[in-house]
């Protein structure tokens, strides 16, 4: 197989912006990354880094208006999803691609019996009986461990937990065994103890159809042990994407460090202070000159604040957009290296 | 317990009814939070651990039980002393968008606690009010802004600096980071922190983030439908929990390093929380533990001394059946 088709997603130069009364919010900038057949992709950033944004618009989802698609390519299995009309796009979404949305409470039809909801996406994709299909929907809740699957099929989302839920909207979503799978938040809205089951059953479900999947979430603590592949987003833009042990233990991005050092760690026994990211976040609507990130970087030069720095490959599969990286940066890279031990 | 406990509870217990059945959210709950301490209260959603936080601010009226604050029963106190008890227990919400009024201005938020207990005069409170803004990180040029134009970090300081600047003895935190951004929780925690040194408060931190519970307390108490399970010095809690629930709840929670997290040997709790109207005899972790034996259906709700200061709810470890 050629390099190109062992890419199921290659998106490119996506720029969406959404206008609003106060001016134009520029959402994702510039955004290029891919994913292989088989791969596991972790895009990780806090409220309005562009994440669900980027998400969106790979099912074709972003809301138009107040969206606004201003550029770039997003192709599915070679398909452009951007430029495909709605009808196009129904035919791909539930089978080609799938999403797992962060709340399975909204995600599901209240009024529908759950056997009929998993039975409707097999028939709109497939040629099928009400046998088959039924077969098949026992099949797919004895895949995503629901007790007594004919019983429960016959029940409706209000009769079910909020972790049973959210079992089934994974059942629903890997109906038509997809080669993408989007998992956006799939278990932020749920308790620990559940949230730890979920994650167990989307990665053996992976593992077990080797379906590429792109995992959405603002915890760096819940994708160490899933992901091959980390994107850290922020303010719209893609600052750092590497391995994922690379990301971890040698993050090349001063934004990547801050995000590592806010969480304290179950085994650290320290009191003292939580080495936080000063400020906040940008407002997307003027964004500045320089980089998105100077304004609250601990390792600020006078040129980050006059131009957006360009994209540097200081390791290995990783990529950061950081002006660190630059070869006359020589000696605040080594500081930068020098602080940033956790 | 030794020392000088400012807020003690006994046989606690909070039932609501809900459509004739009732719903037993805090179900004898008995525990001593010492002055000057971080109590971390964990749990996962619907184990009393927020009506726990309710009644100990007197939101709700507890069903039976008693609540001493500062030697004084609390449950049953009214004018002058009740004025003075809500001026001493404050209380910060989890969500700073509906928590703090859309009308007020940000020093109008903040000094209205001061008007309402007579704290000084008004130009006094007015300083107060820019001291607090300044101590919490605000810019005190903004007292005149509204909750709108804050960021979420920015409006919890402003709840933060509501409940402290009328000077109270403790703090019940109810979740006070979860609706916030992982860069900007830790801001929010290690202001609560150095607020802690400088003015001696309690506080009672009620969460669901195990990592960051650990981080702030010094004790911590494990709820499970509606009883405290386990209480213990954080070290000891979280690195030799006995309870077995306390031990599956540990075990969910995912590391943030690679190598560390493919090797984490889950252990998640089998099956489902229960109905919270079941009426459970004996332990609420019954229907689910690995270790069930028929002595669980009578086991009181007693918390058992295990070691120093480290006491459990489970037959395994000696607590006494009816």
């Amino acid at each position: 197989m050629s390099e190109r088709a062992d890419k199921i997603l290659d998106v490119s130069s996506l720029e969406i912006s959404f206008s609003t009364h106060e001016g134009e919010i520029h959402a994702v900038r510039d955004v290029s990354f891919s994913v292989n057949r088989g791969e596991v992709l972790a895009i990780v950033g806090e409220s309005g880094s562009g994440k669900s944004v980027t998400a969106q618009a790979l099912m074709g989802l972003t809301p138009i208006p107040p969206g606004i698609v201003k550029g770039g390519k997003v192709l599915l299995d070679g398909v452009d999803i951007l430029a495909s009309d709605e009808k196009a796009l129904t035919k791909i979404r539930g089978a080609k691609v799938s999403m797992i949305f962060q709340d399975p409470m909204t995600s599901l039809n209240p009024s529908m019996r759950i056997g009929a909801q998993i039975r409707e996406i097999l028939h709109q994709h497939n040629t099928m009986s009400r046998a088959e299909s039924y077969a098949r929907a026992l099949e797919l809740l004895h895949l995503v461990g629901i007790p007594e699957p004919e019983r429960r099929m016959r029940q409706y989302p209000h009769q079910f937990s909020g972790g049973m839920r959210q079992r089934i909207v994974i059942a629903i979503a890997v109906a038509n065994n997809p080669e993408l799978l989007l998992a956006d938040e799939p278990t932020t809205a749920l308790d620990v103890t559940i949230q730890s089951q979920i994650f167990r059953l989307i990665r053996d479900i992976q593992a077990k159809f080797s379906t590429a999947m792109v995992l959405i979430t603002h915890d760096l603590g819940l994708v160490a042990g899933v992901a091959d592949r980390i994107i850290v987003m922020y303010g719209g833009r893609i600052v750092e994407e590497g391995p994922t042990d690379q990301i971890y233990y040698d993050p090349q991005h001063p934004y990547t460090v801050g995000l590592l050092n806010s969480v304290p760690r179950l085994a650290d026994d320290s009191d003292a202070p939580l080495r936080t990211i000063e400020g906040l976040p940008p407002v997307l609507k003027d964004i500045p000159d320089g980089c998105v990130f100077a304004e609250r970087c601990p390792n600020v030069m006078k040129i980050c604040r006059q131009r957006e720095p360009g994209i540097y490959h200081p390791r290995p599969g990783n990529r950061a957009a950081c002006w660190l990286h630059h070869p006359d940066a020589r000696e605040p890279y080594e500081t930068f290296l020098k602080g940033r031990s956790v | 317990m030794t020392g000088d406990p400012i807020l003690k509870l006994r046989e606690l217990r909070k039932h609501f009814t809900v459509a004739g059945r009732s719903l037993k959210a805090v179900n004898g709950v008995s525990l001593d939070v010492e002055r000057g301490e971080t109590f971390g209260l964990v749990g996962e959603s619907g184990c009393g651990k927020s009506t726990l936080g309710r009644l100990i601010k007197q939101i709700y009226t507890p069903t039976s039980g008693t609540i001493h604050f500062d030697g004084v029963n609390s449950t049953d106190i009214k004018g002058k002393a009740r004025r003075i008890f809500t001026r001493k227990m404050q209380m910060i919400f989890q969500d700073p968008y509906s928590s703090l009024n859309p009308r007020m201005t940000v020093g109008e938020i903040i000094g209205e606690g001061l008007a309402i207990h007579n704290m000084g005069s008004r130009r006094e409170r007015v300083e107060k009010v820019r001291a607090m803004m300044e101590r919490i990180g605000l810019n005190p040029e903004y007292e005149n802004r509204f909750p709108h134009e804050f960021s979420g970090g920015q409006r919890q300081r402003i709840a933060i600096g509501r409940a402290l600047v009328v000077e109270p003895d403790m703090v019940v935190c109810d979740e006070p980071i979860s609706a916030l951004d992982v860069s900007i929780q830790g801001q929010i925690v290690n202001l609560l922190k150095s607020l802690q040194r400088s003015r001696g408060l309690t506080y009672l931190f009620v969460a669901h983030d195990l990592s960051m519970v650990k981080y702030i307390s010094d004790r911590v108490g494990v709820m499970y439908l509606g009883r405290l399970v386990e209480v213990a010095p954080k070290a000891q809690l979280f690195e030799a929990p006995r309870h077995p629930y306390t031990q599956a709840l540990l075990s969910s929670i995912p590391i943030p390093d690679p190598s560390e997290e493919r090797r984490r040997v889950e252990n998640p709790p089998k099956g489902e929380l229960p109905s919270p109207f079941a009426d459970l005899k004996g332990c609420p972790f019954q229907t689910r533990c690995p270790h069930v034996t028929a002595a669980c259906k009578r086991m009181t709700a007693e918390l058992t001394e295990v070691g120093p200061c480290h006491s459990v709810n489970c037959v395994l470890h000696g607590t006494p059946t009816a």
